[in-house]
């Protein structure tokens, strides 16, 4: 009983601290000890077996190139993960649960082992042959069913080897190591003396029908390809052990590429020195060996044979047993090991392994050539080299590994896809080539080639790669955006689906289009529209149409879409308030190729409906671009989907007027303020004006929930903070004042008469704050949590931050990630002539303002009350005022 | 060693490896290498298909 639980603590052991990693100080192999630990892992007796397949396929010389270079080949590539076994100390397992999620490597465990057993078939199998063959050099023949009872019992023997523990393992790998290199070396000498030289390099085989000499060449680099994709859940735990990443790479390629390799080409010798001297091919050293080698050696031999077979089925039952084991914690170690035995047993029953060897094999590939593609991709071009050990291992707090319930549903759909792939090219079961011009890729190597490129291009859509990289956190991209990178011309391709996207999407909302003296205008101009919910994205390349056009985006676009998109769309990416002059030279870059710029100078969505102030950097801008400018005063945008609650209302009718507003000279003739004058008496709008003008009703029950983000302040007890909303109404936690939104966009008070409109209430609001500002009582001084969004690509999470606000400016104290260390980055007045705002950005995360420097956009979220993102904007707009 | 043992010293390892562990890394130049070294083979496999 107690050697019962000794052996079930020893394999828990095994299973919890087998997997952790492996520091540099344990670290034992360098390249040659892994080497020959893992030349040892490859040369089972099966290697025969494989290279007697190989040797009815193709000719000796085929032969040894597929078994040495494409076999060579596939593990310089395939290997090359290893180096992050190497440098982290953990096997690919670990990794792999980054790609497919814990529970997605728990099912893939059970798939690699139902693929990777019958390989101990073969060896139950060749046992069982070599044990006849000793009972045919005694003169016994063996009886029907036999052959059978002797494969049970290699498992049986093997089953038991392994059931009894690490000891016994430890002392059976030992002993199989050398006697399989002894029988190698027999097999050797008598497999090239007992025939002349040039029978075996001249060999090549007979055509079977149905077949070609390329078939049977594909077919046979596909077999080396698999021999060796297959044997990497095996080899998984050994560079881990290495003291180098090179030493474990290398030790990987040649240990199965020229030690395992040579094996298999001494098992192809054999084969055809069989035919040459007995008709027959064989896969089995014994039986050659005492036909070839005179009957002492072939006794011995077989000896040796019969227990590298039994040896080889304990250690993989042992491997495979551990595998479960940490699959499946709650079950027996021993029981993991029965059943293991149960489905080899099973197997060799069934009998036909030998003859289906290709087909298994091939199999076999189909299931690690995509296992193997997503691993190179994930490592290298997803991930890029780094991955979040914490979640990996799972310890508590830390779940960017968990996805979909403990699944990866991208990874998971790329390896089903990529294993339907190569099913789709090659059936191995009845050897039958569906796709002829893929198959010489051969199905191992196109399934990669397929699997490789799917998860690349799926880790390329934004919503994808934030759903697998959900770790970019702890291993950020942190590279600035190229804000200098020229933007290209929106997509000729793409332009007439943006326009038919962008009809269809405002389809509801009956948008009107006015142009007003825009007959001949042709590119290039500058166009200045309106800012007031997304919407505008959707209106302004309508009103532009025929033309194509360049547009300025914030880097959060790029990030939620995707680069590559958004420049497609012809997006010139910078940050909000900051003196950007790369954008600058690139809005020069687009006009002086005759493009048209679209700007939205307001450079963030209107609060409540009304109009933000317009810069007089504007009118210099028109001025320095010397061409017409066209203003794009949109509409019903606002009323639509407003900032502090995008739900639409689905009432809303769209407007959009498109007026020449200055031509070329006359932002020549005029001077600033006076172009400045024209341009912000074009931009003004009222949303609610135009709501009463056009006659929309918006009875949406939700109609006013979020206002109090904007209308933070109660207009009738002046009490900061102090609003709620529910359905259509606001009210004032402090004194009960309590205001309904009429569907004309009214505020009615509903304890008492009287009305407001909300640019009424946010107008008194930004005069409080004002005030507030010029008397000196405004300051912030509160707790956030600092997110960086340095590119394109990722958020970096900077931790607890602190945000000062008052007439110096604001202060911003948090640890940078670039530097490493605690910052102070000072914001001037002057400088921030406004701040960016979010209400409930992307719908989840709150709200927020944001700060920007050239390189970093830092989205601040308050971690205590008191926080107020409008009331900061109308600060930092007041300041800016006053100190400019 | 109790589970709570194991978490610290599993922590503990994590930390370390995912620092500056010191692990002398494959370089550019071998990734080249060994680039170079897969195109030789792929060449030889296409080859030894045409030609033999």
């Amino acid at each position: 009983m107690s050697k019962v639980r000794n052996t079930e603590e020893q394999v828990q052991q095994e299973v919890l601290f087998g997997t952790w990693p492996v520091l540099k100080k344990e670290r034992k192999y360098g390249f040659i000890d892994a080497l020959l630990v893992l030349s040892g892992y490859c040369i089972a007796t099966w290697s025969y077996t494989q290279g007697s397949y190989l040797a009815t396929l193709v000719g000796f010389k085929q032969l040894l190139i597929g078994a040495f270079l494409a076999a060579l080949f596939m593990l310089l590539v395939y290997q090359l993960p290893v180096i992050l076994s190497v440098r982290y100390g953990i096997d690919i397992w670990i990794w792999l649960r980054s790609v497919f999620g814990p529970k997605g490597v728990n099912i893939l465990t059970i798939a690699i082992i139902v693929v990777n057993f019958p390989w101990y078939a073969v060896c139950c199998e060749l046992f069982a042959g070599s044990m006849e063959n000793l009972l045919g050099i005694f003169g016994i023949t063996p009886f029907p069913g036999l052959h059978l009872i002797l494969s049970l019992s290699c498992v049986i023997l093997g089953t038991l080897i392994a059931y009894r523990g690490i000891s016994s393992i430890t002392w059976t790998t030992r002993i199989l190591v050398p006697l399989l290199l002894l029988v190698g070396v027999v097999v050797v000498i008598v497999g090239f003396t007992s025939v002349p030289m040039d029978v075996i390099w001249n060999y090549t085989p007979e055509l079977t029908e149905g077949t070609s000499r390329s078939f049977n060449y594909i077919l046979s680099i596909e077999a080396n390809f698999a021999f060796v994709i297959t044997l990497v859940g095996g080899m998984a735990e050994v560079p881990r052990l290495c003291k180098s990443e090179r030493s474990g790479y290398y030790a990987g390629v040649f240990g199965q590429g020229i030690a395992g390799s040579f094996f298999v080409v001494v098992g192809a010798v054999m084969a055809i020195a069989m035919q040459h001297v007995t008709g027959t091919m064989s896969d089995d050293p014994t039986l050659m060996m005492a036909t070839l080698a005179v009957p002492a050696l072939g006794l011995c031999s077989l000896l040796l044979v019969a227990f590298a077979n039994i040896g080889t089925q304990a250690v993989g039952s042992y491997i495979y047993g551990v595998m479960l084991k940490s699959t499946f914690p709650k079950t027996s170690y021993r029981i993991l090991i029965l059943v293991l035995g149960a489905y080899v047993s099973i197997l060799c029953v069934w009998g036909k392994i030998i003859e289906y060897f290709g087909s298994f094999l091939t199999i076999g590939a189909l299931v690690y050539a995509p296992l193997a593609a997503l691993l190179f991709v994930d490592f290298f071009m997803v991930r890029k080299q780094k991955i979040d050990l914490k979640s990996a291992f799972g310890l508590e707090g830390h779940d960017n590994y968990q996805y979909t319930k403990g699944f990866n549903i991208v990874g998971a759909v790329c390896f089903v896809l990529g294993f339907a792939f190569s099913l789709l090219i090659y059936d191995p079961i009845k050897s039958v080539v569906h796709v002829k011009w893929l198959f010489v890729l051969t199905p191992t190597g196109a399934s990669f080639l397929f699997t490789a490129l799917l998860y690349l291009g799926l880790s390329r859509i934004p919503y994808i790669r934030r759903y697998i990289r959900r770790d970019c956190s702890v291993v950020p991209d942190t590279r600035p955006f190229d804000r200098y990178k020229v933007p290209p011309k929106q997509n000729l391709f793409l332009t007439p689906l943006i326009w038919l996207v962008c009809k269809i999407i405002v389809a509801p909302y009956k948008l009107k289009i006015e142009k007003h003296n825009m007959k001949g205008v042709k590119p290039p101009f500058l166009v200045l529209g309106t800012h007031q919910s997304f919407y505008d994205f959707y209106v302004s390349p309508l009103c532009l149409i025929p033309f194509r056009a360049n547009y300025i985006s914030e880097l959060e676009g790029f990030e939620a879409y995707g680069e590559w998109i958004y420049r497609q769309v012809g997006c010139l990416g910078t940050r909000k308030f900051i003196n950007d002059r790369a954008l600058l030279i690139n809005i020069k870059k687009v006009i002086d190729r005759g493009g048209i710029m679209v700007i939205y100078p307001e450079a963030r969505y209107a609060n409540v409906g009304t109009q933000s102030e317009l810069q007089m950097s504007v009118a210099k801008l028109a001025k320095h671009l010397n061409v017409p400018v066209v203003t794009l005063n949109m509409k019903g945008n606002y009323l639509l989907s407003p900032i502090w609650n995008l739900k639409l209302r689905k009432s809303v009718r769209l407007h959009a007027d498109v007026d020449l507003a200055l031509t070329a000279e006359q932002t020549q003739e005029m001077s600033l303020q006076q172009i400045h004058d024209i341009l912000y008496d074009k931009l003004s709008y009222n949303e609610y004006e135009y709501q009463k003008k056009a006659g929309i009703k918006i009875d949406d029950s939700f109609r006013a929930e979020g206002l109090h983000k904007a209308l933070y302040r109660c207009i009738w007890c002046g009490t900061d903070f102090s609003t709620v909303t529910d359905g259509s109404r606001i009210r004032c936690k402090k004194c009960g004042a309590e205001f309904e939104l009429s569907p004309d966009g009214d505020l009615i008070r509903k304890d008492r008469e009287g009305k407001i409109t909300i640019p009424e209430w946010y107008d008194s609001i930004r005069e409080d704050v004002d005030k507030e500002v010029d008397e000196g009582r405004y300051s912030l001084d509160i707790k956030v949590k600092v997110v960086a969004l340095p590119n394109s690509v990722n958020f970096i999470d900077c931790g607890e931050g602190r945000l000062k606000h008052g007439s110096d400016g604001f202060d911003l104290t948090f640890n940078d990630y670039r530097q490493k260390k605690e910052i102070t980055l000072h914001f001037a007045p002057k400088s921030t002539i406004s701040v960016h705002t979010e209400y409930n950005y992307r719908d989840k995360f709150g709200e927020c303002i944001t700060l920007s420097t050239l390189d970093d956009t830092y989205f601040l979220y308050p971690l205590e009350e008191g926080f107020s993102a409008t009331k900061i904007q109308f600060a930092a707009e007041h300041l800016a005022k006053i100190n400019n | 060693m109790d589970e709570k043992e194991a978490l610290k010293e599993l922590s503990k390892r994590i930390d370390e490896v995912s620092g500056n562990n010191d692990i002398p890394r494959m370089s550019n130049k071998d990734m080249i290498i060994a680039a170079v070294f897969a195109a030789v083979c792929l060449a030889g496999v296409i080859l030894g298909g045409i030609f033999l």
